[in-house]
């Protein structure tokens, strides 16, 4: 198992190319290359432009491959204790090779393509893709610069390790800087239309909606001169936070929630209709992420079958709300509902978390995954169409007038305070559980943390008052939302999301987060601790569900409509992916690969940022998916304890390197 | 699974509530769905005996159908099988790897019919579409194992799992930009396929009859392959114990490989088989049967080839009676019964109230779950089960449904399968 081969990292012999190497990353990249075009990525992107006449995304499409394993090629294993070879002309000759041959595949492709008739299985490797990728010359000129220009890449992609830290951000800022204007136009356009200001906008776009040259290159300018300018700024503010005790940095961290929470309220107004919508799809997933993290990530259950919380929440909130349900009709306001939607997702939860929380972990996966899917086709059949309206679904959902003839949300203020009462009297009371057990010595109490007496009773009675005056007068106050409107979806989801995150967040540092995690690592050793293992596990698949149905009554309002269609499993798919490429078990990490995948690529029937990403964006998801879990399982942005689970081999055989012992065994 | 200890206090017997609740309730659940299989299946064949139920030529086209099925089941769960017995993870792809087999066979057949071959020369084109698809799949399979789960062996259970899932979207999506999303049809079959034989009193299609016998072909090739060839016999190592197979003297990892590329070919003989039953393919078309093929393979017993087709017939045909037991699910049998059933659960429960006072918690777990479903039983034998004749509308579209409850039925009663599981000594646990 330890064999680390000492041999190739010292001296001199890593200097000389290896061939095999080269030449194996050479076929890979042509055949990335291939496929990107094959599938018709190159030509879908290629009406849109980035620099007006110069530039369109459909080259940038290919252009990053030869760069990335031209870059790649040269990438050596970095141990510590071990200096790497310096980097120098090799990486740029192999890099260039690697760019060759990928060329080579891509002309060889093309020249298939015009001279055999294969478009009937192939649909996407059109004349108009011979014609393009041959840049108006002949096939073989065409060949010629796809070979040349992808060894020149490639080589840049090589030469890349040969550059110091700041020319490498430098780069990288220009590139971010030109990527955001020319992917953001809609939203850049948006925002300065509504804010009279189109005389810009039609000076920094053409027509085509690509950026023209001129403003290209100031706003690279500015954006590397800032770069340059806060370099050291940012750094030290990092520093400075750092330095702060506790109280300070809660302070802060309270004032940067303020803020957040003003912009929350503000922003929306001034964003357009599409970066709003895309906001709101992203917060939605932030939710169903975060529920899925309880139950992946925390507790270490993975379960497949998440869609049908999501189902459970989505269609208990249009069956109560919409006047059109087919059997039930109590027409209840949109958070009257959320009660019963969130009791529905308790039950759902533990009907199908009790069968399988003895089953092990992949037994587990598919069994949940089955019962998402019976969810769906049981929705979808003739046989509940009576109840849930079958295939064609449930409309006119939370309606704000007794008819159902205008959509909207009405927000009772009153409900929103039973709401608080009731995660406040349930955190008060696992409080003065806890502080009981503690002083009754019967657990230890959690290191670090102190339960103030006043805090616990303030939450108790308050608690208390607020459920009960919530409910007596639940329409004190209300805000009406007429229409389906974006900015107040983004509004309202903001507000979801941060009770889920604030949940979360508690959750992990609780008794019960500690026993998911124990329970993850270790599911026997936890047991024999004298952590109960059925309701944790429980616990955590009601917690999950419950956020999950937030997310579907939150889904139902905002579209107005829902069919069996919508819970397919490649929903809970992606809501995974969501949360393993930001890293299971890491409340930012969720947040980030929401942000991430939801946001620019799209969700699964949802648009996002990269509008041309449409019919691409679940083959994304899957490379995303198989490189996370080969490259770094424990995700973008982790929790440290979960990296250390996933890279307990690694970091054991850098500390026997370390150690310099020659002890065999000790490794394992 | 449950603490055997007795755990006495002063006040006798502690028992964790939430546990206990668990328990009862997936033991009653378990029940539950044991008394609704058995009692569908004894309706059909009382409603059938009394001449009430399906018309009984509809029955042979209903087995026939089921045994194709279960049969193309089978043979896609012997990869499943083979995967989990080695290497202990659920390979989400094989099911695209059994539709990319197919996705070969449009393109060759097409071939085919346009050299003239598949009208004049059949037998000959249905090999070189059985041989185009079997190489894919078994190319496809040997090259996933490679770019995916080789760098993952020894990683934690749930990675090469969810990088299965991520495989099995990427091919779907890939197959989908390449090849796009509109069914692509086989040929028309020669008329030797399109008419019905006379087989062991069966009136059959001659397609289903051709692909009982190719299924049954590969089967006894495979049974030959693992326990005669050398090959076979390093599988079998293997999937012992991978340590001491290395120790023997085996390449692991080539090992590994070839049962990928054996289970791709079951994949793709699968393949061959859906080709000339539905005719039809969408870069959709290897997911549910993929799932179905686990289901398979879990109930016969995951590891264990012969169970792998066993547990594929066994689902095929329920799956092609189910729907029928449902649209015609009545208490087919005289009241009497019934009210038997709800005597037997009477006294059921009087013993569960007699022995609850156990010293151990299972023991009390048991006592209590009687009386639960007992009392459940008891209402339901006196109130809804005698003359219980309820029709549900569109039952042919709970097919997948079915299979799914089987599925979860089966973990649920017997997670070792039907002829129990073989799995190597790492991933027993």
């Amino acid at each position: 198992m330890s064999a680390i081969s000492v041999s190739t990292l010292d001296g001199g012999a890593t200097h000389a190319l290896e061939a095999r190497k080269v030449i194996r990353s050479g076929l890979i990249a042509g055949a990335a290359l291939a496929l990107v075009v094959a599938v018709g990525m190159f030509l879908a992107f290629d009406r849109r432009k980035i620099i007006d006449p110069f530039l369109s995304a459909g080259y940038l499409v290919i252009m990053w491959v030869p760069i990335l394993f031209g870059y790649r090629v040269s990438v050596r294993p970095a141990l510590e204790g071990f200096e790497g070879p310096k980097p120098g002309r090799s990486n740029v000759v192999a890099g260039a090779i690697v760019g060759a041959i990928a060329g080579a595949m891509l002309g060889l492709l093309i020249i298939i393509t015009d001279t055999f008739n294969i478009r009937d299985a192939f649909i996407h490797l059109s004349p108009t893709l011979v014609e393009t990728l041959s840049f108006g010359g002949s096939l073989y000129t065409g060949t010629l610069i796809l070979i040349v220009g992808g060894a020149v890449l490639a080589a840049f992609g090589g030469a890349l390790h040969t550059f110091n830290t700041r020319t490498k951000e430098i780069l990288a800022t220009l590139a971010l800087t030109i990527l955001a204007f020319s992917f953001l136009e809609l939203v850049i356009g948006d925002i300065l239309r509504s804010a009279g200001l189109r005389p810009i906008d039609n000076w920094i776009y053409a027509p085509s909606r690509g950026l023209k040259p001129m403003p290209a290159v100031l706003f690279c300018a500015i954006a590397v001169a800032a770069r340059i300018f806060f370099q050291g700024r940012s750094l030290r503010v990092n520093e400075r936070y750092r330095a702060m005790d506790t109280k300070g940095q809660q302070k802060w961290g309270l004032v940067a929630g303020v803020v957040a929470i003003a912009l929350g309220a503000f922003l929306p107004a001034i964003f357009g209709t599409f970066l709003n919508d895309v906001l709101s799809n992203v917060g939605l997933f932030i939710l169903l992420g975060l529920g899925l993290n309880i139950v992946v990530g925390y507790a270490g259950l993975l379960d497949l079958g998440y869609v049908a919380f999501f189902a459970v929440g989505a269609y208990t909130a249009a069956v109560v709300t919409s006047p059109r349900s087919p059997q039930f009709t109590p027409e209840m306001a949109f958070f009257e509902a959320l009660p019963w939607v969130l009791l529905m997702a308790v039950i759902a939860g533990l009907f199908i978390g009790t069968p399988v929380i003895r089953m092990r972990g992949d037994y587990l996966a598919i069994v949940t995954l089955g019962f998402g899917e019976i969810i769906r086709i049981a929705l979808n059949s003739e046989w509940l169409t009576p109840l849930f309206g079958g295939a064609q679904g449930i409309v006119r959902i939370a309606p704000i007038d007794p008819g159902g003839a205008v959509s909207g949300i009405r927000v009772d203020f009153g409900y929103v305070l039973a709401v608080a009462g009731v995660i406040a009297l349930i955190v008060g009371y696992m409080r003065w559980r806890d502080t009981r057990a503690v002083a009754r010595e019967q657990v230890e109490p959690i290191p670090g943390v102190v339960y103030e007496a006043r805090t616990t009773s303030l939450l108790l009675v308050g608690g208390m008052l607020a459920i009960g005056l919530g409910l007596a007068f639940p329409t004190f106050a209300t805000w009406t939302i007429i229409g389906i409107n974006p900015a107040n979806m983004f509004r309202i989801v903001l507000v979801f999301v941060a009770v889920a995150i604030f949940v979360s967040w508690r959750l992990r540092d609780s008794r019960v987060g500690r026993a998911w995690m124990a329970i993850r690592e270790d599911e026997q050793i936890a047991q024999s601790m004298g952590i109960n293992i059925v309701t944790n596990k429980l616990l955590a698949f009601v917690m999950g569900a419950m956020m999950a149905s937030l997310g579907g009554a939150f889904f139902a309002v905002k579209l107005g409509t829902i069919f069996p269609h919508s819970f397919e499993i490649i929903q809970s798919i992606i809501i995974l992916v969501v949360v393993i490429v930001g890293g299971m078990g890491s409340i930012k990490g969720v947040i980030i690969g929401a942000v991430v995948l939801i946001g620019i690529l799209g969700g699964p029937t949802q648009v996002g940022l990269l509008r041309e990403m449409a019919e691409f964006k679940l083959l994304a998801y899957g490379v995303i998916l198989i490189w996370m879990m080969l490259n770094r399982p424990e995700g973008l942005w982790p929790e440290t304890r979960r990296a250390r689970e996933l890279h307990q081999e690694e970091m054991g055989q850098d500390a026997w390197l370390k150690s310099g012992s020659t002890t065999e065994g000790e490794t394992s | 699974m449950i603490n055997e200890n007795p755990t006495l206090g002063r006040r006798g017997l502690q028992l964790d509530v939430a546990t206990v609740v668990v328990d009862v309730f997936v033991g009653a659940l378990k029940v539950f769905l044991l008394f609704f299989a058995v009692w569908s299946a004894v309706a059909v064949i009382v409603l059938q005996a009394q001449g009430i139920g399906l018309a009984g030529e509809s029955w042979p086209g209903i087995i026939t159908g089921g045994l194709v099925q279960g049969a193309m089941y089978g043979l896609i769960a012997l990869g499943y099988s083979m995967v989990y017995g080695i290497l202990g993870f659920i390979n989400f792809a094989h099911g695209e790897v059994f539709m990319a087999g197919i996705m070969t066979g449009v393109f060759v057949s097409a071939f085919l019919v346009e050299s003239g071959m598949w009208l004049n020369a059949f037998p000959l084109a249905l090999l070189i579409l059985l041989m185009s698809c079997v190489l894919t799949s078994a190319l496809v399979a040997m090259i996933i194992e490679r770019v995916a789960y080789r760098r993952l062996r020894g990683a934690p259970r749930l990675i090469p799992l969810i990088t299965s899932i991520g495989v099995s979207f990427f091919i779907q999506y890939a197959v989908l930009g390449l090849f796009g999303g509109q069914f692509r049809r086989f040929p028309d079959l020669p008329p030797a396929l399109r008419q019905r034989y006379r087989v062991l009193g069966l009136d059959i299609g001659g397609a289903q009859l051709l692909v009982i016998c190719v299924a049954i072909v590969a089967m006894v090739v495979l049974w030959w392959f693992v326990t005669r060839s050398r090959s076979g016999r390093a599988i079998r190592a293997v999937a012992e114990d991978k340590e001491i197979a290395a120790l023997m003297g085996i390449d692991v990892d080539r090992t590994i490989v070839m049962t990928f590329v054996v289970g791709g070919a079951m994949a793709g003989v699968a393949g061959t088989m859906w080709a000339l039953i539905f005719r039809s393919v969408i870069p959709f078309t290897g997911f549910l049967p993929g799932i179905k093929a686990f289901t398979a393979a879990v109930l016969g017993g995951i590891g264990n080839l012969p169970g792998a087709m066993l547990g594929g017939m066994t689902l095929g045909m329920v799956e092609a009676v189910g729907p029928t037991m449902l649209t015609s699910l009545r208490w087919p049998i005289p009241d009497l019964v019934a009210y038997l059933l709800g005597a037997v659960s009477i006294v059921a429960v009087l013993w569960g109230i007699r022995t609850i006072r156990t010293a151990t918690v299972a023991g009390a777990t048991r006592s209590i779950t009687l009386i639960v479903l007992g009392t459940l039983m008891a209402i339901l034998s006196f109130t809804v089960l005698p003359g219980y004749n309820v029709i549900i509308p569109g039952a042919s579209q709970l097919k997948d449904m079915i299979a799914f409850l089987v599925l979860i039925g089966v973990l649920m009663i017997r997670p070792v399968g039907l002829l129990g599981e073989r799995l190597s000594v790492e991933e027993r646990g």
